[in-house]
C-alpha cells in the first residue's frame, strides 16, 4: 500500500511538472528508452532488454529521478538509436525470408510454402541490430552533483527459435491469405481499370473476409519464438567535472545476453504470452569513488531471471538480479509495470532495490516517449 | 500512356521482380481497348517472390493493339514503429520493383510504374500500363 501511494504522488509530480509543456498534439510513437547506452546506467525501468519493434531512427528521452531532475522531466538523459536495416538494400528480400524461414530451393526457381522447410535461427541478427548513442547527466549513486556522460551501445537478437507448429501456422496463414486474394472477389476490385490506386486500397481493405484474415494472419507472426537470445554491448565516457577535480574518465563498459523462453498463453489473451528470462551482464565499472575521492575501476558480473506476465496491453514483471563486485555483493529486485493505453502511448514504472540502494527505494517511473523525426509532443506556440 | 511495339515477336511474356518483406500479389490484365471496363484476358494472380519466371500473356496468342495493364498489391505484416520506418520499407519496394515485358529475342522492356502506399493499412499499391502496337 505505501509503495502504491508512493508511485501515486511520483505520477501526479510527473503529470503536474508535464502540464507546463502543454502538448498540443497527441502522443506519437511513444517507445520505452531500452537502448543499451541508458541500461547500462541502471536507469532504465528492466535492466533486461529486448529489441523489438526499433523504430529505424529515434531519439529516446528518459525522465529519471536518479539524474539530475532540478528541472524536472527536461533533464538532459537523451540517446539516439538507429537500425542501420532499414537504410540498406535487402538482397532477394521477400516474406519468408523476413520470417527466416528457409527453403533447399534454387533462387528464381518457382516455390510453394511447403518447400520452406526450414528455419533460419540467425535471420534477426541484421534485420533487429541497432546502434544507439546516449548523453546523460546526473549522480547515478556515484557523485554528489550531477556529471555528463556520453555512452555509446549495439544490440541485437543473436538466436532465435520457432517451433515446427508456429512454422506450419505461417505457411497456412499465407496459403490462405493468398487464396482469398486470388478470389473472383477480389480479382474483381483489381480487374476495374477506373479505380485509382486509393480507390483499390479502400475496396480491398474493408472487405470483412480481408480483415478477418489479416488478423489472424498478424497474430500468428507476433507470436513470439519459443526461445531468443538477445545481446548487447555498451561503453559509457565520464566526462569530467573541472569543479570537483575530475578529468575525463573511463566510466562503465558491459556486454550483456538475455535468453527468452515464451509461452504462448491465447487462454489469457490474444497475444498474451508468459515469459522466463535469464540474464548475464559483465560490467567493468569505473564509476565509484575512494576514499580519497578518486574514481576508480570495479569489475562486476551480473546475474538473474526475470518472469513477465504479457497481457494484450498490460504487463507485470519481476526482475531478480544478483551482482558479484570484486569488494562486495549487491542485488537488485524491481518489479515493473508496463500500460499500453493505447497504440502510441505507453506507460513504463518500475520499483524496488536498485543496485546500491540503500533499504528498498522508488528507481523509476514515468513517461518515456521517442522523438522521431517529428517531435513526439508539439509544445504550444509559447513555449 | 506508354507503347510497347509487339512486332512479330510472340508470346509476349511478363515478369515481375520485387525484393520486400511485404506480401506482393500481381494481378496483370489485358482489354481490348483502354476504355474497356472488363479484361478479356489474364494472368492468374500471384507473388512474384514465389513465381518469378516469365508468364506469357494470353496463352501465347497475339496481343497487337491491346491494353495491357498490371496491378500489384502489397501487404507488410511486420510492425512498424512509426511512418519513417514504413516509408523507408516502401524506398525500397520503389527501388527493386520490375514489371518487364519481352517476346522473342527482343530485349526486355522496362514497364514505367505509379506507386501509393497506405502507412495506416501497411499496403502498396503499384500499377503499370502499356499499349501494345
Amino acid at each position: 500500500m505505501k509503495k502504491i501511494v508512493l508511485l501515486s504522488v511520483l505520477w501526479s509530480s510527473i503529470v503536474i511538472a508535464q502540464s507546463g509543456t502543454e502538448p498540443t498534439a497527441a502522443l506519437q510513437n511513444i517507445a520505452p528508452p531500452s537502448s543499451p547506452a541508458f541500461v547500462l546506467m541502471d536507469i532504465t525501468p528492466s535492466n533486461i532488454i529486448v529489441p523489438e519493434n526499433i523504430q529505424a531512427f529515434s531519439l529516446q528521452t528518459i525522465s529519471a529521478f536518479s539524474g539530475d531532475s532540478s528541472n524536472g522531466l527536461s533533464n538532459n538523459n537523451y540517446a539516439v538509436e538507429f537500425q542501420p536495416y532499414w537504410y540498406v538494400k535487402r538482397e532477394r528480400m521477400d516474406f519468408f525470408k523476413y520470417n527466416n524461414l528457409t527453403t533447399q530451393k534454387a533462387d528464381d526457381s518457382e516455390v510453394t510454402p511447403n518447400d520452406y522447410t526450414g528455419y533460419n535461427i540467425f535471420g534477426d541478427v541484421w534485420k533487429r541490430f541497432s546502434v544507439s548513442m546516449a548523453l546523460m547527466n546526473g549522480t547515478f549513486d556515484v557523485l554528489p552533483q550531477a556529471q555528463s556522460y556520453v555512452s555509446v551501445g549495439a544490440r541485437t537478437r543473436l538466436l532465435s527459435f520457432k517451433t515446427k507448429s508456429q512454422i506450419n501456422d505461417i505457411k497456412s496463414q499465407y496459403t490462405a491469405y493468398t487464396t482469398f486474394m486470388s478470389s473472383p472477389e477480389v480479382i474483381a476490385i483489381f480487374a476495374k481499370p477506373g479505380l485509382s490506386p486509393s480507390e483499390i486500397n479502400t475496396a480491398i481493405t474493408n472487405l470483412e473476409t480481408y480483415k478477418t484474415i489479416v488478423t489472424d494472419f498478424e497474430n500468428t507472426l507476433q507470436r513470439k519464438p519459443v526461445f531468443a537470445l538477445d545481446v548487447a554491448a555498451a561503453y559509457s565516457h565520464f566526462m569530467g567535472d573541472k569543479n570537483q577535480d575530475l578529468d575525463d574518465a573511463f566510466g562503465r563498459f558491459g556486454v550483456w545476453a538475455s535468453g527468452d523462453l515464451a509461452f504462448y498463453t491465447p487462454t489469457i489473451g490474444t497475444n498474451s504470452h508468459v515469459h522466463i528470462y535469464g540474464v548475464f551482464r559483465y560490467l567493468r565499472d569505473g564509476l565509484n569513488l575512494n576514499e580519497a575521492s578518486d574514481l576508480f575501476i570495479e569489475t562486476k558480473t551480473d546475474y538473474g531471471v526475470k518472469m513477465e506476465l504479457e497481457l494484450d496491453k498490460l504487463s507485470f514483471a519481476y526482475e531478480y538480479i544478483t551482482r558479484d563486485a570484486d569488494d562486495n555483493n549487491e542485488e537488485r529486485s524491481i518489479g515493473s509495470i508496463r500500460y499500453k493505453i493505447n497504440k502510441s502511448f505507453t506507460l513504463n514504472g518500475g520499483f524496488g532495490k536498485n543496485f546500491k540502494s540503500d533499504g528498498e527505494q522508488v528507481v523509476l517511473f514515468g513517461i518515456q516517449w521517442g522523438l522521431d523525426y517529428e517531435p513526439s509532443v508539439v509544445l504550444g506556440a509559447g513555449n | 500512356m506508354d507503347s510497347y511495339q509487339v512486332g512479330t515477336n510472340t508470346p509476349i511474356k511478363l515478369k515481375v521482380g520485387i525484393e520486400t518483406e511485404a506480401i506482393t500479389m500481381t494481378y496483370p490484365f489485358l482489354y481490348h481497348s483502354e476504355d474497356d471496363d472488363t479484361p478479356y484476358s489474364m494472368i492468374s494472380p500471384f507473388d512474384p517472390a514465389q513465381k518469378p519466371g516469365w508468364k506469357q500473356l494470353d496463352n501465347g496468342n497475339k496481343v497487337n493493339g491491346k491494353f495491357f495493364r498490371v496491378v500489384s498489391f502489397l501487404r507488410f505484416f511486420n510492425s512498424f514503429p512509426d511512418e519513417e520506418t514504413f516509408n523507408l520499407a516502401i524506398q525500397q519496394v520503389k527501388d527493386t520493383y520490375e514489371a518487364s515485358l519481352k517476346g522473342g529475342d527482343v530485349s526486355p522492356y522496362m514497364m514505367a510504374f505509379e506507386l501509393k502506399s497506405f502507412y495506416k493499412d501497411k499496403t502498396c499499391v503499384i500499377e503499370s500500363e502499356l499499349l501494345l502496337t
